[in-house]
């Protein structure tokens, strides 16, 4: 039987490599047999529909939400005779539930959860341009606003999903943090026929001296000093 | 034996209860399991497996009839696992169970509002994984035993139901849904003491919180050999490897090393509970004292579980894990309050003061017209997102498997467990699942 010269241990016909310390295992000149796997191939992890204490959450979640939902409509009613005031946190609290929702159910498959929260985002921005009678708003700064948002947080996601070291997504995420308040910056003054760029500029001129200081530790300073070993106590 | 003929005729199905909805059959959660239902998810499943490894594949209609044959045997095991304003409770289930074949890494996550078990079946091994919620190792094995056997008998091996084997048609026991837990608390004695943090393997997660399973298949002859030439039971020696193996792996961490090891209380008090009833002792040895070298490890273990494993001491465990499910004022405290501090309690109190687990389910018995077409069986323990290697143990004719599943890439751990036990002259056969 085929073993590990190095652990000692023996292992199965087709084996080229030790289990164990991963050295490779000689092969005997027998006539090769067909493989006989000992577990099924592993498979991509599936996305179930969560573990019962997401589905609790959820549920207590959605409880909350519906008592502050009643509570607050039977409150109007009783006092005005019709839906007034509350209509905003109706939609405050119905808008809430959808991100909880998404949170819960697509956590695992983010862009999923990501869409959602920009399409639900934009349709409560419009129904409160609907309802406060200020629809002509929606388009030049309600729905530009939520898209900037919306794709800094998708630039967020691929910068946690791809980059590792810690000096580079800080700096990667104050890059997109930047990014995001000149877009802002330029709606908004846009919108009120200011001038294209006010705060956003002081943002960025915070931000890229960091950005250096982090450029500086990343290639210089990691290199020639051991910063634990500095300041230790 | 020949294979069961596939035939169309409707299955006989097991009973099912009498009423469903609010009427449904329940059951409160037994001690052990409390903690359990507040740990599930996908990265601490709280489920186990015993498989039976046969000289022959695995006749898919044939185990289904067994198992519908072996859930008469067993309906409180058809239960759901719910939550109530104050605990988590199981609801008997209108649900057949079915068996599957295996496509996924052991012991995943089972879901919510479904059976706490499955029945896989992949080749030649037939596998039954539980939660610990319903049952623990000692439970599942008698499930597993009873299936097997009802197995063989489908398919026309005849044999005398010897082996403490259940035979068709034998009614449960009364005791065998029993919390005995609580039925041997006693309040009147001082509660155990919480040990402090232990030191834990460090190492890259495997993707997608899948179990890195490594088998090793050894001879029973050879380590009870060693075993009793040091004087020391099947568990302390392997418990003492387990540890060696620790310490060899620790690099510059001074932590107490520790294992989980979990007692059968069945062996200590007379109940035929087939709910969790078992406690953890913790041998251990401390690096921060100075080096050791394996017999020296041997030594502690051995002589902490003769004292440890001892009713009086797991009398003040009982007394500790009853009196606080007990208390008026932890039992207001809502679920949703109670289940992330009882994850915390467990965290805390549980996992961070071993280092590993180590499970021994001993030798498992069958008539010899059974037993001459089983090869082998294997447990496997499942791990948690603190603890993330745990070690389980069983015996069957003249193999023993060790079985570490793992939640972290490295082999360290294992490679040092087995290539020591092959120094003392016990040969290893290793199976895994990774590629």
């Amino acid at each position: 039987m085929p073993y590990c010269s190095r652990c000692g241990v023996e292992v199965g016909d087709s084996v080229r490599q030790c289990p164990l310390c991963q050295a490779p295992i000689q092969q005997l000149d027998a006539p090769e047999k067909p493989r006989e796997r000992a577990y099924p191939p592993p498979r991509a992890p599936s996305d179930g529909p969560g573990g019962p204490w997401r589905i609790l959450s959820w549920e207590i979640a959605s409880a909350v939400c519906s008592a502050a939902v009643c509570s607050v409509g039977a409150i109007d009613l009783l006092k005005n005779g019709r839906f007034t005031w509350s209509v905003y946190p109706l939609w405050g609290i119905a808008v809430t539930w959808v991100y909880l929702t998404l949170a819960f159910f697509f956590i695992k498959r983010p862009w999923i959860a990501l869409s959602g929260w920009i399409a639900s985002t934009a349709l409560f921005v419009y129904v409160l341009n609907t309802v406060t009678g200020t629809l002509d708003s929606f388009f030049p700064l309600g729905l530009p606003l939520t898209l900037e948002a919306g794709a800094a947080a998708a630039l967020a996601l691929v910068v946690f999903a791809r980059i590792k070291p810690v000096t580079y997504l800080v700096g990667s995420v104050l890059a997109i943090i930047a990014l995001l308040c000149v877009g802002l910056d330029y709606t908004i003054g846009g919108f009120l026929r200011q001038n294209k760029f006010g705060w956003s500029v002081i943002v960025v001129s915070a931000i890229v001296p960091l950005e250096g200081l982090l450029a500086f530790h990343r290639f210089f300073l990691s290199k020639r000093i051991d910063l634990k070993r500095l300041f230790h106590l | 034996m020949n294979p069961l003929p596939h035939d169309d005729s409707p299955r006989p199905l097991p009973p099912v209860p009498p009423a469903s909805g609010r009427n449904a059959p329940w059951f409160p959660l037994d001690n052990a399991a409390r903690i359990y239902a507040a740990m599930l998810g996908s990265r601490s499943p709280t489920a186990f497996r015993v498989a039976a490894v046969l000289k022959e594949p695995v006749d898919p209609p044939a185990l289904q009839k067994a198992l519908d044959g072996t859930m008469a045997l067993f309906p409180y095991f058809l239960v759901h696992l719910r939550y109530g304003v104050f605990w988590n409770y199981l609801q008997a289930a209108r649900e057949t169970a079915v068996v599957r074949e295996e496509r996924d890494p052991p012991c995943r996550d089972f879901g919510a509002r479904r059976l706490l078990f499955r029945v896989l079946y992949y080749g030649k091994r037939i596998s039954v994984e539980f939660s610990h919620v319903l049952t623990d190792g000692s439970g599942a094995l008698e499930f597993a035993r009873t299936l097997v056997a009802e197995y063989f008998r489908v398919l026309g091996v005849v044999f005398d139901y010897t082996d403490h084997l259940r035979r068709p048609g034998q009614e449960p026991a009364a005791d065998e849904f029993e919390d005995a837990y609580e039925r041997f608390f006693n309040k009147k004695i001082p509660h155990a003491q919480a040990l402090g943090t232990a030191f834990h393997p460090a190492g890259e997660l495997v993707p997608g919180g899948d179990l890195l399973v490594i088998s090793g298949i050894c001879s029973k002859t050879a380590i009870l050999g060693e075993s009793k030439k040091r004087n020391v039971s099947v568990t302390e020696f392997l418990t003492a490897h387990y540890l060696w193996a620790l310490f060899r792996s620790r690099g510059r961490s001074r932590r107490d090393i520790r294992v989980m090891v979990p007692v059968n209380l069945r062996g200590l008090y007379p109940s035929h509970t087939m709910r969790n009833f078992f406690l953890t002792v913790f041998p251990g040895i401390r690096p921060a004292l100075g080096a050791y070298e394996f017999d020296d490890i041997l030594k502690a273990v051995h002589h902490y579980m003769q004292i440890e494993v001892d009713e009086r001491f797991i009398n003040q465990q009982i007394a500790r894990n009853v009196a606080s499910a007990r208390n008026p004022m932890n039992r207001l405290i809502p679920l949703f309050v109670k289940l992330p501090i009882l994850r915390m309690v467990f965290s805390h109190s549980g996992s961070r003061t071993a280092s590993g687990i180590l499970s021994n389910l001993g030798g498992v018995g069958f008539p010899e017209p059974v037993a001459r077409h089983v090869d082998r069986f294997v447990f496997i323990t499942s791990p948690n997102s603190v603890l993330k290697l745990s070690v389980g143990v069983i015996g069957f004719g003249e193999r023993v498997t060790i079985t570490f599943a793992g939640l972290v890439l490295s082999t360290t751990v294992p490679r040092l467990f087995f290539a020591a036990l092959r120094w003392q002259g016990i040969r290893v056969f290793i199976e895994t699942n990774k590629e």
